[in-house]
């Protein structure tokens, strides 16, 4: 999976669409997608190896909302999954990449997209208990925050990735919940959003991982729902995009972890849709396929994946419904027994 | 697969740097690294491709992966990840590998382990002082990581590795203020507790402390740099506040939770409030700088507050628990309320500077009411909610008696402006005042901010069952 640029360009081939003729160009995006992986002779695909995982990953979720699931061949996918399998229990990026958190999730997010988690087992470094096991010792028993790896440093990212795998994997009981959560609550500023850190500034990535971990662990009665719902709000510039911070340019990419805040807590209606999701549909190129942070600059995976998962969100016909806790089909995070109680 | 030396191969000379081109062999062909035998990447498919396409990208990271097999510490294992750092700067594996090299060369750990490395490092802080060779290498490597910082402003791995870097100076005994052992105030790690030992550690001598001073300077002129070129980089920020909370008597203006005298007087010539000051100026838009703003002068009290009683952040923020303790620097608080209010009327519209007169009020406690008649220079004349920005104003010119018309901004500037009043008036409580209140909310969902209609609507409806509740 190629994390290249391009060639597309967001805004491209419908710039002169009306507002009410702009439509999701759902072949392009998925051809696109699909030749992503045969562009191994650009230098870029071998510079973004230490992100090849989390590509497989937005490229699958994109292609699965978009209703083609068989777009990436599925065993050559779990294959891929498991070659990067380490013996510590965690996955790396590609394979002989060391394991990481980042990448961990998203292996396990892929295997329980394709219905394939029993695949694990047969893995030769262990099944799900041994990935468990990987993510569990991440954790800061003192500060109960998490670290990426033995070596980085932490972040409520890898806080979220921890409960999101680990959810999946229905082995919460693996680490201590209470204090992770603790530290989440931690981390919210007086206006309502949540900074990396506490006394960080509010960023909409952080609402994100951290409403997302309080959502996974039902403990969403600590959230300033209003407040945090007004700051979100404000994200919607007057193109109708979303930005990650005040005064900051819209992104398309921040349609998602904005939207999942609002979502969750039940203010979707804070914001103008039509205009978000008009806003997405000017970031695709629709001959090319993908789609751009914005119109006017390159296509790539990520922003393609988090622009449909936008728009999954906010109703878009023909889209599967997407998950705002997880980013994956929501049908396959309804039947995870974790949440089928 | 790079080819291994034979004795046929005619290999560089001893000083030969790691070429530009893509294309030419440089390990596999140079004297120091005969010894090695490089290992290859594991898709063999893969492999074939990526060395067609860039042979000296896959060679140095081959021989990367060899080096890192046997955990290499050495000059040679150095230069061979400032080679792939300078060619795939994202590449996270080499930034940790290069730290586990620097570290064990500098401490002679021989295994390169993180954990030996720190044993020895903490003899040094015990003694409150800084080992002259440590001090040397951090320089030159700082030095270095300056150079790649320009090259690379949307690098993450750099300002970890900057951290880490910084991370190896002794604790000052205030840093446990910030980094001490409790669940809410955990934040960095690095891999070992040296700060939670930093209060038996010994004061600093005279000498460690002019160093201190002098990294510490030379650490703000490098973020004012760094910063001019990319001025709302998180992790550049994030960086920046770690630095504060690492060295709070150097960065902040007044660092302990006690406030024996305020700090109004001289504040505005701190250098980390000037920096401040200049980066506003520069753009009164960079929220960045506005929330670091709150941090060095009000936030990290709150922050030390919340470590030392065991409170989280928000609620020390919430039940407003500086104030009932008497620790908030009031004239501290005037000052910046009215250096705000200069900035906002500047911008009537950015977000940031009204986001941070909020924080003021709600760090002192000082009821939002107190803004009414600021907040009220932003609407039209007599206080009109409806009037338009501009207005077209016409007038006879005197001597020719022509028409004329000229634009004028009289109407309303702010929608922030009308979003505070309808508080402000509602708080009043008189009938008079919730009609007001109201009228703002109608103002904002019709006319000033109609993409946010559905926040409005929710905002009169609340209002409207506090009412209810309270006449009952």
């Amino acid at each position: 999976m190629s994390l290249v640029s391009g060639p597309g360009r967001g805004g491209t081939h419908n710039q002169d669409a009306l507002p009410d003729q702009l439509k999701l160009a759902v072949d392009q995006h998925v051809r696109y997608i699909r030749n992503l992986d045969t562009r191994k002779d650009e230098l870029q695909y071998w510079l973004t190896e230490h992100l090849r995982l989390n590509g497989v990953y937005w490229g699958l979720t994109a292609l699965h909302l978009l209703g083609h699931p068989e777009g990436l061949p599925r065993d050559a996918t779990i294959k891929f999954v498991l070659d990067c399998h380490n013996i510590d229990g965690g996955f790396g990026a590609a394979p002989g990449h060391d394991s990481h958190m980042l990448y961990t999730v998203s292996a396990v997010q892929i295997l329980a997209t394709v219905d394939a988690l029993p695949e694990l087992e047969s893995s030769k470094y262990g099944g799900k208990a041994k990935v468990a096991d990987f993510i569990a010792n991440l954790q800061d028993r003192e500060s109960g925050t998490f670290a990426g790896d033995e070596w980085g440093e932490q972040d409520t990212r890898f806080l979220y990735c921890a409960f999101n795998a680990l959810s999946i994997l229905n082995m919460m009981d693996r680490i201590d919940v209470d204090k992770a959560v603790a530290y989440v609550k931690a981390c919210e500023n007086f206006d309502g959003s949540y900074g990396r850190i506490p006394g960080a500034e509010s960023h909409s990535g952080q609402v994100f991982t951290c409403v997302g971990a309080l959502a996974i662990a039902r403990r969403l009665d600590l959230v300033s729902q209003d407040r945090l719902a007004a700051w979100l709000s404000e994200r919607q510039l007057p193109n109708g995009g979303l930005n990650g911070r005040p005064e900051k340019l819209e992104d398309v990419c921040y349609s998602w972890w904005v939207l999942t805040g609002l979502s969750i807590i039940g203010k979707l209606h804070w914001i103008d849709k039509s205009k978000l999701s008009n806003f997405i549909l000017r970031c695709q190129d629709t001959e090319h396929g993908g789609m751009s942070d914005r119109p006017g600059n390159m296509v790539d995976v990520f922003h393609t994946c988090f622009g449909v998962a936008g728009l999954s969100l906010l109703g878009y016909p023909g889209l599967r419904k997407v998950n705002p806790m997880y980013c994956m089909p929501d049908d396959v995070v309804q039947k995870l027994p974790y949440w089928h109680k | 697969m790079p080819p291994t030396s034979t004795s046929t191969t005619t290999l560089l000379p001893p000083e030969a740097k790691p070429p530009k081109s893509k294309s030419q062999p440089y390990y596999s062909v140079h004297p120091s690294w005969q010894d090695v035998v490089p290992i290859a990447q594991v898709d063999q498919a893969g492999a074939l491709a990526a060395i067609a396409y860039s042979p000296r990208y896959s060679e140095a990271m081959s021989y990367l992966r060899s080096v890192m097999a046997d955990t290499e510490v050495s000059e040679r294992a150095l230069a061979l990840t400032e080679d792939l750092i300078s060619m795939n700067p994202a590449h996270y594996t080499v930034w940790i590998y290069r730290m586990r090299v620097l570290r064990g060369m500098w401490t002679g750990a021989k295994a390169a382990k993180v954990d030996e490395a720190d044993e020895k490092q903490e003899a040094g802080d015990e003694a409150g002082e800084i080992d002259e060779a440590l001090w040397q290498n951090i320089q030159r490597e700082l030095k270095w990581l300056d150079e790649v910082s320009f090259r690379n402003l949307k690098n993450y791995q750099i300002w970890h590795h900057r951290h880490a870097l910084v991370d190896l100076l002794p604790s000052t005994p205030d840093t446990t203020a910030f980094t001490a052992s409790t669940p809410s105030q955990s934040t960095e790690t690095t891999t070992s507790d040296r700060h939670k030992k930093a209060s038996t550690a010994a004061p600093l001598t005279e000498a460690t402390k002019t160093r201190l001073l002098k990294l510490v300077a030379s650490e703000q002129t490098f973020l004012a740099q760094i910063l001019s070129l990319d001025t709302k980089n998180y992790h550049v920020w994030s960086y920046r506040q770690w630095l504060c909370m690492r060295f709070p008597s150097f960065l902040l203006p007044s660092y302990t939770s006690e406030t024996p005298s305020s700090v109004a007087g001289t504040y505005r010539s701190h250098p980390e409030v000037a920096a401040i000051d200049a980066m506003i100026l520069d753009d009164l838009r960079n929220n960045s700088a506005w929330s670091h703003r709150y941090f060095i002068l009000f936030g990290h009290h709150e922050l030390t507050y919340s470590n030392i009683h065991g409170v989280i952040l928000k609620n020390v923020n919430e039940e407003r628990l500086l104030h009932k303790a008497g620790l908030v620097d009031m004239p501290l608080i005037e000052a910046e309320i009215e250096y705000t209010k200069q900035e906002i009327r500047k911008a009537p519209m950015n977000g940031s500077s009204w986001n941070y007169l909020r924080g003021l009020l709600s760090h002192s406690a000082l009821d939002i009411s107190t803004t009414r008649d600021f907040c009220e220079e932003f609407l039209g004349p007599e206080k009109d909610l409806w009037m338009d920005q501009y207005v077209d104003v016409e007038s006879e010119d005197s001597e020719t008696g022509e028409k004329q018309t000229e634009r004028q901004q009289i109407g309303v500037r702010s929608s922030h402006a009308v979003e505070w009043l309808s508080e402000i008036y509602a708080a009043e409580g008189t009938e008079e005042g919730r009609r007001r209140a109201k009228e703002c909310l109608r103002s904002l969902g019709e006319k000033w901010d109609i993409i946010r209609m559905g926040y409005w609507d929710f905002l009169g409806e609340k209002m409207e069952e506090e009412w209810k509740q309270k006449d009952a």
